[in-house]
């Protein structure tokens, strides 16, 4: 049971033509990272909308700091810092005058940080936003997010095209942030080596539905990627695995349940493998086949 | 080495306060070269270069030996291009879009694109502007793969997929060189996609390269050293390519990996360098040269 | 040898990606010359021509609207045709669309209802030669600058214009001339007084032969500027 969270979803269900969300359920408890992972349409902004309430769930509830998002939209967002992948501004305002003025919006605006964050960032404060390139929005975007005391920040997908080294630093000031124990962090990215690196808890969301959700450590503690010969796949072992690709190499798969993979290989000299996030998501969600066919018959 | 598909010499080129420095790189018929640096060091504007949508200020590039202005028509109809914002028109649909490309290339497969549009789930009725920017990405991908180009570059192909496609999509692209003998160069921020399939790395940086190797060369002599103050002053000359202090030490790059191990021996633990070390310590405090 | 080939191909690829707006256009054109044709006002044939060929020469400006609204220039200069090709098509594809949307404006201009024209009014050497030279001149002021610069650079060509009226007009007014009307009157002179010398036939080469010598220099020089365009 998790005393104090800031972010809680009991039974969240929302469907469009072709695509639903159905009950998802999980708890952010205050001071941590969670990073969620999944497939492209597996509805992680469609969530991310439910909990800034800029979209209604039809059932189930959401509760942000213990408040109703349909209640309190407005109070909520004050106290959330939000980056997503393609953040759009006051496109003719500079970098500081567009500071100034999101920042009238909010009460804990702490200009002194702004100020500090835009000269550690590299953004030229006379530039027009317009003129930023993309990677340079999102660091306007979470400069403007980290500047008024938010206490949960929601990035989504805000890492997608900026360069390692700032992906670093970005992933450092996270870390740095939640260490000061007001702060919590909701992380969507495909960039899950990322997550690696900070995530104290992942949510896989697949096809609308929560897959797990749990600690980081939790997950890649029964998650595993086992190798071997063909001739130890048998039956009870793929049941154990999912994403199996085999070839003449023999096959892997992912287990999640490491514990019993062992004791069902007892003696076989089989590798098993500490999976990576990305294994995680790749095994779990794999069309089959291995990969993409991306030339024609006459080779 | 093969002959190269791919040859770039003393590229030069500025925008206002940005310039690309005698640029010079190439990449041989069959591998695959991954191109990575900061946001805005100038990897789009080599791609750019290379497709002819700008030009440069001096220095040569060669297609498949061929002056690329020159026989422009000949070089492009083997080039399988997608680009980091994608150039169409939104208002159409994904089908009239396909049959407007297609005319253009004699090696067009039709069979082949509706299968790629199957795998990457297409709505080929739909109009570009509904799609989101991975599914644009896949349709430019889509395009690209489609008409037996022998070479494709590709700007930030990766971004915005998620892990299954893209690491799918690698696997394709594997695929491609080993049966095909196709050759790749890609920009990309992810620097795992390079450890899965690069086979040279191109770094870049404010506009100048500041190395381009095999992954051999990389894996092999390249390290970070994570160490104290005492175990830099020791360093080969010339092997220090980048220093961050932390609270802990500090971690050094090294292109000399042997000699980082001779000179610090037990005061420094030396780790081979991931793509990604690379490209976040490379010229930082005071790298020397 | 392939050149033909591919601007066909290169013309082709507009006409799919443009067909939806280009039609739009072109009814909306069609439909304002029609109740123009039809008004209760008889206005002389060549005044009809003159206005029907401004309108269809625009049209090709819907292809260039397109291609800026989305930077699809990139995706041509990226297809495998040369940047030649690119301003041959572009010149090919513009003046046919602007000739077919005329003789489609002459006709319903005919055919309407309460057409003020019969067919002897508008098919003949006058409206006609009004028509082909609006055209010319249109086109070949609006292509260099749209493929140098895009959208910006018909409002450029719109803007200098506007100034040159109005420098023309503040000129008159300061010298306490008529040096606006003097200009119109005298270009109108001259035209009257070629006619006269040239005789109809004669004129009528004439402008041909000048409307072809300034449709291959605003080729040229939009070949040159489009070498150059950066994307």
């Amino acid at each position: 049971m998790i005393v104090d969270p800031v972010l809680e979803l009991r039974g969240v269900c929302k469907s469009y033509e072709g695509f639903s969300l159905r009950d998802i359920s999980f708890t952010l408890p205050r001071g941590y990272i969670m990073g969620l992972i999944g497939p492209n349409g597996a509805g992680k902004t469609t969530l991310v909308k439910s909990i800034l309430d800029l979209v209604r769930p039809e059932y189930g509830q959401v509760r942000v700091f213990g408040l109703d998002p349909r209640e309190h939209g407005a109070e909520i967002r004050s106290r959330i810092g939000f980056v997503h992948e393609s953040p759009t501004f006051y496109e003719l305002l500079t970098v500081e005058r567009a500071g100034a003025l999101l920042g009238s919006f909010y009460a804990r605006w702490d200009e002194v940080t702004f100020r500090g964050l835009v000269r550690e960032f590299q953004l030229p404060p006379d530039k027009r936003l317009k003129t930023l390139s993309q990677g340079m929005r999102t660091r306007f975007a979470l400069a403007v997010a980290l500047s008024h005391g938010a206490e949960l920040l929601l990035l989504d997908e805000a890492s997608s095209g900026l360069d390692p080294a700032f992906r670093r630093e970005m992933l450092d000031r996270l870390s740095g942030v939640i260490e000061g124990g007001e702060a919590s962090v909701l992380f969507s990215s495909h960039i899950t080596s990322d997550l690696d690196r900070i995530a104290d808890y992942i949510t896989f969301i697949r096809a609308g539905q929560v897959h797990f959700s749990t600690t980081k450590d939790e997950v890649l503690e029964t998650h595993a990627l086992v190798k071997g010969d063909m001739r130890m796949l048998d039956d009870a072992l793929r049941k154990l695995l999912s994403g199996v690709v085999t070839g003449s190499f023999g096959f892997v798969g992912l287990t999640a349940r490491a514990g019993d993979v062992r004791a069902a290989l007892k003696g076989e000299t089989a590798v098993i493998d500490p999976a990576t996030l990305e294994d995680v998501v790749y095994y779990t969600g794999r069309t089959g086949g291995g990969g993409l066919r991306l030339h024609g018959n006459d080779a | 080495m093969t002959e190269p598909v791919l040859e770039i010499t003393g590229l030069r080129k500025s925008y206002g306060d940005f310039a690309l420095k005698d640029v010079s790189f190439s990449l041989p018929g069959g591998f695959v070269m991954g191109l990575v640096g900061p946001n805005g060091a100038g990897k789009t504007t080599i791609i750019k270069l290379i497709m002819n949508l700008i030009r440069p200020e001096a220095g040569s590039i060669r297609l498949f030996g061929l002056d690329h202005r020159a026989h422009e028509a000949e070089v492009k109809a083997r080039i399988g291009w997608v680009y980091d914002v994608a150039p169409f028109y939104m208002d159409a649909s994904l089908k009239d879009t396909k049959r407007a490309v297609s005319i253009f290339y004699p090696g067009w497969d039709e069979s082949l694109f509706q299968e790629l549009a199957l795998q990457f789930q297409l709505p080929l009725r739909k109009k570009l502007k509904s799609l989101s920017q991975g599914m644009k990405t896949k349709f430019a991908l889509a395009l690209a793969l489609s008409h037996d180009a022998d070479l494709l570059v590709l700007d930030e192909p990766t971004t915005g997929l998620d892990p299954v496609v893209r690491r799918e999509l690698l696997h394709g692209f594997s695929g491609l060189l080993q049966d095909e003998g196709k050759s790749i160069l890609f920009s990309t921020h992810i620097t795992t996609d390079l450890e899965r399939i690069a086979d040279y790395v191109t770094f870049i940086q404010d506009g100048a390269i500041t190395l381009s190797a095999s992954r051999e060369a990389l894996t092999e002599h390249w390290g970070v050293v994570r160490g104290d103050e005492e175990c830099l002053a020791v360093l080969p000359p010339g092997s220090r390519k980048g220093v961050k202090r932390h609270a802990h030490g500090l971690d050094v790059l090294t292109s000399d990996v042997a000699g980082a191990r001779a000179a610090c021996g037990e005061r420094a633990v030396v780790d081979p360098a991931s793509f990604e070390d690379i490209v976040v310590l490379m010229g930082e405090g005071g790298g020397n040269a | 040898m392939r050149d033909g080939g591919t601007m066909l191909r290169l013309m082709q690829k507009d006409l799919i990606l443009n067909k939806k707006l280009l039609l739009i256009n072109a009814v909306i054109m069609l439909a304002t010359l029609s109740y123009f044709a039809a008004g209760s006002t008889r206005t002389p044939p060549q005044v009809f021509a003159a206005f029907a060929s401004l309108m269809m020469a625009i049209l090709p400006a819907t292809l260039i609207t397109q291609e800026d609204k989305f930077k699809a220039m990139t995706m041509g200069c990226s297809l495998p045709v040369g940047r030649k090709a690119i301003v041959q098509a572009r010149f090919a594809l513009a003046v046919a669309m602007a000739l077919a949307g005329l003789l489609m404006a002459f006709l319903l201009g005919v055919l309407v209802p309460f057409s003020n024209y019969g067919f002897a009014d508008l098919f003949a050497g006058k409206p006609i030669l009004t028509a082909l030279t609006g055209l010319g001149l249109v086109l070949s002021l609006i292509l260099p600058f749209t493929l140098r610069h895009g959208l910006k650079g018909l409002l450029l060509l719109l803007v200098a214009f506007q100034v040159l009226g109005v420098v023309l007009i503040t000129a008159a007014q300061l010298t306490r001339s008529s040096l606006d009307r003097e200009v119109i009157e005298a270009i109108a002179g001259s035209v009257t007084r070629l006619h006269g010398a040239l005789g109809p036939t004669g004129f009528s080469l004439f402008m041909m032969a000048a409307l072809s010598v300034l449709l291959s220099a605003s080729y040229l020089v939009s070949v040159r500027v489009f070498q150059n365009r950066e994307f």
